[in-house]
């Protein structure tokens, strides 16, 4: 009974451990939402969650499974008060594209990778606006998307070097296992 | 061991798994595609949801909320130290105007009260406010919405108005027991009922995402001041009357507001419960002219003996007690 116990404990620690991506990107979502004026009323926050879908849709898509970009992608639209749905089918649309230029991506330097995540948060962006345009029947202002997409690229460079240290601890111990 | 190390990495990087990966991405693409369907046509089961799970979340949202106010407080603080001699000067100016003007208030004060007095006014409905902090700002390129950390258990309702120091903010779009969120005034999907004070105009704020939402629906060939006051008006029975709103902005070819609350600044506001009157009139309205008045027998040849009993619809005769005026209180939204 105790060595069940024991395993299912190992079994459930394992677990948390290799969703480490998808909770803190959930956590930094939460911190983002926190009322503190980081980034003035003009610009909307930074998409946190997109750049965490398109760095580990090219460094490691099997800490970032389609199922926790599903969660985020919920998680996403209960946080800001959008369609239920929305923002899961935007992330996993980012998700698919970046998996499939996984092999373009893989092995170029740093700013060629910021160059691809340029690219993919602007179509995001594209997509979301016809996608929100459509959801709520009117044409919606593209600019605040724009910004956005902006703002996540700035944020893409440091988050992408938390990312690569969580990947390698993620690496390390499942050869270790 | 080695061996299961093989087998692991095979269904973690063989072609099954590149297979599985991608018919699981295709899975969770139709299920967020149906569920985004699902939650446009009926959207009250994702809505409870929605507010459980930001009830489940206020605590961690109250307790981060601290710390970015402090933050928020600080870098005000430094700003502020910048614009220190500026801000003394204006805040000397302003108090000898308001100093001024206090006599002219108590003036008009009296003289409202003497009119009300003549006209026997009814007095005004009083407007009860349930105070709340702003524990999470949760707007998107879309959205516009903060979360108070008040709920269904201090008396929130959907639809009431909710307004900071400066002015009103927006409305309670959903409710949850200890929690609601509020649809800013910003917000592509808000439309106040307000008033231009001067001009007497009545229109309504549209929200588009833009810093200084619209006026619409005001009515053809008018005119309005930049820099005139607009206020709430109590039409529609979920607004009090009077909470300032903003003023007319300048230079824009749509009327537009520039608000007094600022997006993102507010900690504490106030959800303000107000219950429209609504008056009832029992009188039977007077026929149009022209119209066959309804009350009054037909001109038929073969008319039936009148009996003293009362006729359903008629008028209340001679002596009958006269009409009354009841006033009811409409039901908050």
């Amino acid at each position: 009974m105790f060595e069940y116990l024991q395993l299912a404990i190992i079994w459930l620690g394992r677990r948390v451990w290799f969703s480490l991506p998808l909770i803190t990107t959930l956590a930094t979502l939460i911190v983002f939402m926190a009322p503190a004026d980081l980034f003035g009323s003009a610009v909307p926050p930074p998409d946190i969650a997109l750049v965490s879908v398109f760095f580990w849709a090219i460094y490691g898509p099997s800490f970032l499974p389609p199922w926790s970009v599903f969660v985020l992608g919920l998680a996403q639209d209960v946080a800001t008060g959008a369609p239920i749905g929305f923002w899961a089918v935007i992330y996993l649309a980012a998700y698919g594209f970046a998996m499939s230029q996984r092999v373009f991506f893989i092995g170029r330097s740093g700013w060629g990778v910021v160059f691809g995540f340029a690219v993919v948060a602007f179509l995001t962006a594209a997509v979301a606006w016809i996608l929100g345009s459509v959801t709520y029947g009117r044409w919606l202002p593209s600019g605040p998307l724009f910004l956005q997409a902006l703002m996540s690229l700035v944020l893409y460079i440091p988050a992408s070097k938390v990312f690569g240290v969580m990947r390698r601890w993620l690496t390390n111990a499942r050869e270790a296992i | 061991m080695a061996w299961e190390r093989r087998r692991r990495r095979s269904s973690e990087t063989g072609p099954l798994a590149f297979v599985a990966h991608n018919l699981s991405l295709a899975v969770f693409v139709l299920l967020a595609l149906g569920l985004l369907v699902v939650a446009r046509a009926d959207d009250g089961f994702f809505e409870d949801a929605r507010a459980s799970l930001t009830d489940a979340s206020a605590p961690i949202m109250e307790a981060l909320a601290v710390p970015a106010e402090m933050f928020k407080r600080g870098s005000e603080d430094v700003q502020s130290l910048f614009s220190m001699f500026a801000d003394n000067q204006r805040l000397s100016e302003e108090n000898e105007r308001l100093r001024a003007a206090q006599t002219q208030i108590a003036d008009l004060k009296r003289k409202v009260q003497l009119y009300e007095q003549l006209l026997k006014a009814p007095a005004e409905e009083a407007v009860t406010s349930v105070t709340a902090r702003v524990i999470a700002d949760a707007s998107g390129p879309f959205v516009h919405t903060v979360l108070i950390n008040a709920g269904r258990t201090q008396g929130i309702a959907k639809g009431q108005a909710v307004a900071d120091d400066r002015g009103l903010l927006g409305r309670v779009i959903t409710t949850g027991n200890r929690s609601a969120r509020v649809l800013l005034l910003t917000d592509l999907n808000s439309r106040v009922p307000v008033m231009i004070e001067g001009a007497n105009l009545k229109a309504i704020l549209v929200g588009d995402n833009s810093g200084r939402p619209a006026l619409e629906y005001l009515p053809p060939g008018s005119r309005i001041k930049a820099g005139s006051r607009v206020v709430t008006t109590p039409d529609g029975g979920v607004f009090p009357p009077g909470v300032p709103v903003g003023t007319v902005a300048k230079g824009s070819s749509v009327p537009r507001v520039q608000l007094y609350t600022v997006e993102g600044r507010a900690d504490f506001v106030r959800v303000l419960h107000y219950t429209a009157p609504v008056d009832v009139d029992d009188a039977v309205p007077e026929p149009l002219p022209g119209a066959i008045d309804p009350t009054k027998p037909k001109a038929a040849p073969a008319q039936p003996k009148p009996t003293n009993a009362p006729t359903p619809g008629t008028a209340p005769q001679a002596g009958s007690p006269a009409p009354t005026r009841a006033t009811v209180a409409a039901r908050p939204m």
